[in-house]
């Protein structure tokens, strides 16, 4: 973070990030600061947008609408273990792994890396970006 | 050739420093496409953190270039400022290079961004560094790019028909003083100077990269969801962080671009001057 402005907390929305996804062409994720989830028992994960009763998939164009929708949520169990010396998906809890896939299949997109920690090293390959090497 | 799009996913806080800095390993350029000062990112070498908020991280290494691309809107003074304290610490800018297509941050855009905010009964957040004013005049075809800046004669006319109209409506909307003209030409034209070296159509260096099959890494400022276009308006940047803005951000065709990596956080974070999400 570079402004060091005062941000508000919310679990991970994949309606933003397929709307990101769509209007960029992410062929990839890469997906930061999984370790800060630790020791969290139950995982939220924002699915969906509920407007006037019913589900959206798209996120809103105006604000007036986005004020308007409720956030559909689905759980996951958490996890304990200390994951900051993960170096392979293998190396994650199973409910680490689980999140991470839940996230790719919301967003339709696959993961290229997951950092679990502000190190270079802690920043993990699932998947070659570079198409030379 | 190989290319890849590192874009923030979210509202800018992804930590797309630390994946452009790791993607950054394997690229011979390393190129900005939009945005200015306002971003930036942090980097740790050899124990000593530098703070960048307008060159990309690629500065580092000498075999790579470093490239700030039509897109961005280049504070010269912000710019000489990094270049020197780069220097005082030994590391090289020689592989830096500026796009001449690229527009200038003026002391008017800097004082109306402030300004402007002010009058906003919705703030939408500045940061009250020109960024916005400066691409409002690139729109209103009254900008001036670092092309014309390195040309003292094109320079003087462009500022001189620009100030124009700033000073009245500095004076006559806002009921400021107006700037005068010999101070920014005097101060810029010293900016000029230091920046001539740099200076180059970086549309060219990039595809000719690209032609000979170099890895080339764009790198975003902000996030998809402050896009001007795609985002959440008003609360958005005044360009296009979406990897689409790499493409005319410096000058390649979209089909140059092999991959568009999307960072975001395991969870959602934004600013809290802005109005909620759902989540």
């Amino acid at each position: 973070m570079v402004t060091k402005r005062p941000r508000r907390i919310g679990w991970f929305d994949s309606v933003v990030l397929r709307h990101s996804a769509r209007v960029s062409g992410f062929t990839h994720l890469a997906l930061n600061c999984l370790d800060i989830l630790t020791g969290i028992k139950t995982l939220k994960i924002c699915v969906a947008y509920k407007l006037d009763g019913k589900e959206i998939d798209d996120y809103p164009a105006t604000l007036k609408e986005l004020n308007q929708c409720e956030a559909v949520y689905e759980e996951l169990p958490g996890w304990e273990e200390d994951i900051t010396k993960a170096k392979t998906l293998a190396d994650l809890p199973e409910n680490a792994r689980n999140y991470l896939k839940r996230i790719s299949e919301l967003v339709h997109v696959p993961l290229a890396t997951f950092s679990v920690g502000p190190d270079r090293e802690q920043t993990n390959v699932v998947e070659k970006v570079w198409q030379n090497n | 050739m190989s290319s890849i799009v590192v874009v923030g996913s979210q509202w800018g806080d992804e930590g797309k420093g630390k994946i452009t800095d790791f993607f950054g390993q394997d690229a011979d350029i390393t190129a900005r496409y939009q945005g200015g000062d306002n971003a930036g990112h942090t980097i740790v070498l050899n124990g000593k953190s530098y703070h960048l908020q307008l060159i990309p991280s690629g500065i580092f290494d000498q075999e790579k270039y470093s490239v700030i691309g039509n897109g961005v809107v280049v504070n010269p003074k912000s710019l000489i400022n990094e270049i020197d304290q780069l220097k005082k610490d030994g590391i090289s800018t020689d592989n830096l290079r500026i796009s001449n297509r690229a527009h200038v941050i003026m002391p008017y855009h800097i004082l109306l961004d402030g300004l402007q905010e002010k009058k906003k009964d919705a703030k939408i957040g500045t940061t009250n560094k020109g960024i916005g004013p400066a691409y409002m005049d690139k729109y209103e075809r009254i900008g001036i790019r670092i092309a014309d800046l390195i040309d003292k004669e094109t320079f003087e006319e462009k500022l001189r028909s620009a100030l124009e109209v700033k000073n009245e409506l500095l004076t006559k909307i806002y009921d400021v003083a107006p700037l005068n003209f010999d101070t920014i030409f005097n101060e810029y034209n010293a900016y000029a100077d230091r920046i001539r070296p740099y200076v180059i159509d970086a549309s060219y260096l990039i595809n000719n990269a690209l032609d000979e099959h170099k890895n080339v890494l764009f790198e975003g400022a902000q996030g998809v969801m402050l896009d001007v276009d795609h985002g959440t308006y008003p609360f958005v940047t005044s360009s296009n962080p979406s990897a689409s803005g790499a493409a005319v951000g410096t000058g390649i065709g979209p089909n140059r671009i092999d991959n568009v990596i999307g960072v975001c956080k395991a969870y959602t974070s934004r600013l809290v001057k802005v109005p909620s999400q759902p989540s």
